[in-house]
């Protein structure tokens, strides 16, 4: 006999609506979480999005609804969408000399292609897709997804000492590859000042 | 000039920089640091700098997608998707037809349980209007499973002829001069020189 949980939307009744419900309440923040994981590649992180709200309906439906949904399903679907966007960029990492559009000649890397980048924007993005991978899930999930380091270490696997450390080193790396733009803007509100005062 | 100990706490200070501004430390630890910045000339700078990053990095907008409509287009053309839900309680007459029109990835397990299923709902909602309970779905799954058993009946039969050519054809061999080599002749050559068997 198969027994439902009633918390589980999956359960009796209508488990598409409730799936329906669900991918409404976290798309956004999925896709926004992948399209940072890929670097700004938006097109990419939709499939992702995609493929990790899937995943959970398989699991689900597999399950047919019997056991509680995990008790923080956004963590559940970030980690999801977490390990489906390092299989990519693994693979787009072992596959990138194949790639013929890849500029051999594009030298500019470090500080000062982010100061060559056409926007702060587009500057932090290229500053956060060189960042290693551990030092850019921890800092995306920390910073723009606002996750402590507790549940960023839970998501992981890994020590909130690691969480820590890696927060860190990302930051610093940071710290180097946009210090043009952050000078840039210490002169811009200087200037500002200036003005005001006069 | 700056001590060593000097140095390595200055370097303390700034790992834990990050931490300080995500609010990850205990009161005392976080109090200590700010203590330590507002009095170090090397930290202070640093850790305006850092701030600055941080702010910096909001820059990047990320912007959501609705993706609801692919999945679910996904969710109805996938069999993979849509069986589980057809199973379920076989309410929808499309689902069921989506599960006959691909057969090959229904087994007749899974049919068996939806059969199950569908009769334990029939039962227990008799007193509904007729054609609300899938009693037309029933019997089409009824059906089905007939053909799929007839199909694996096949196949068995099939499987069978395959088992008797492959034993036939084994028992022809040696008449046709084949003699396929037996263990001794090859033993030897893997075995080491001391084995006593020597090399042929």
């Amino acid at each position: 006999m198969t027994t439902h949980r009633s918390d589980n939307p999956f359960g009796p009744g209508d488990p598409e609506q409730g799936f329906r419900c669900l991918v409404l309440q976290y798309q956004r923040r999925i896709t926004a979480f992948a399209t940072r994981m890929l670097g700004g590649d938006a097109a990419t992180a939709q499939d992702v999005a995609q493929e990790t709200f899937l995943a959970l309906w398989r699991q689900q439906v597999r399950d047919d609804g019997r056991y509680p949904l995990p008790d923080h399903i956004d963590r559940y679907l970030l980690r999801i969408a977490h390990n489906r966007c390092l299989d990519l960029l693994r693979v787009r990492r072992d596959t990138a000399y194949l790639d013929p559009e890849r500029d051999a000649t594009d030298s500019a890397t470090g500080p000062e292609k982010m100061a060559q980048a056409s926007s702060l924007g587009e500057a932090v993005r290229d500053a956060v897709s060189l960042l290693s991978e551990g030092q850019r899930s921890v800092f995306i999930l920390s910073h723009y997804d606002g996750l402590r380091y507790q549940e960023i270490a839970d998501l992981l696997d890994c020590p909130i000492g690691t969480v820590a450390s890696r927060k860190s080193q990302a930051v610093a790396t940071l710290r180097l590859l946009l210090k043009a733009w952050a000078d840039h803007d210490d002169t811009d509100n200087s200037e500002k000042n200036d003005a005001s005062q006069q | 000039m700056r001590h060593n100990s000097e140095t390595e706490t200055c370097e303390t200070i700034q790992a834990g920089m990050t931490a300080l501004l995500d609010n990850e430390l205990a009161p005392g630890e976080a109090a200590a640091l700010r203590s330590h910045i507002a009095g170090c000339a090397v930290c202070a700078p640093v850790f305006a700098q850092v701030e600055k990053t941080v702010q910096l990095a909001h820059s990047w907008k990320a912007e959501g997608a609705d993706i609801w409509e692919a999945v679910e287009r996904r969710l109805t053309s996938s069999l993979d998707n849509a069986l589980p839900q057809s199973l379920a309680p076989l309410r929808s007459r499309s689902h069921l037809s989506e599960i006959l029109t691909t057969k090959r990835k229904v087994t007749a397990e899974q049919l068996a349980e939806a059969g199950a299923q569908a009769t334990e709902d029939a039962a227990k909602s008799a007193e509904e209007p007729a054609g609300t309970i899938n009693q037309e779905d029933l019997r089409a799954v009824l059906t089905e499973m007939r053909a799929l058993r007839t199909e694996i009946q096949e196949l068995r039969g099939e499987v069978g002829t395959l088992r008797r050519l492959l034993s036939a054809t084994r028992q022809a061999a040696p008449a046709k001069g084949y003699r396929p080599l037996s263990p001794p002749q090859l033993m030897p050559l893997a075995l080491p020189e001391d084995s006593g068997f020597g090399l042929l």
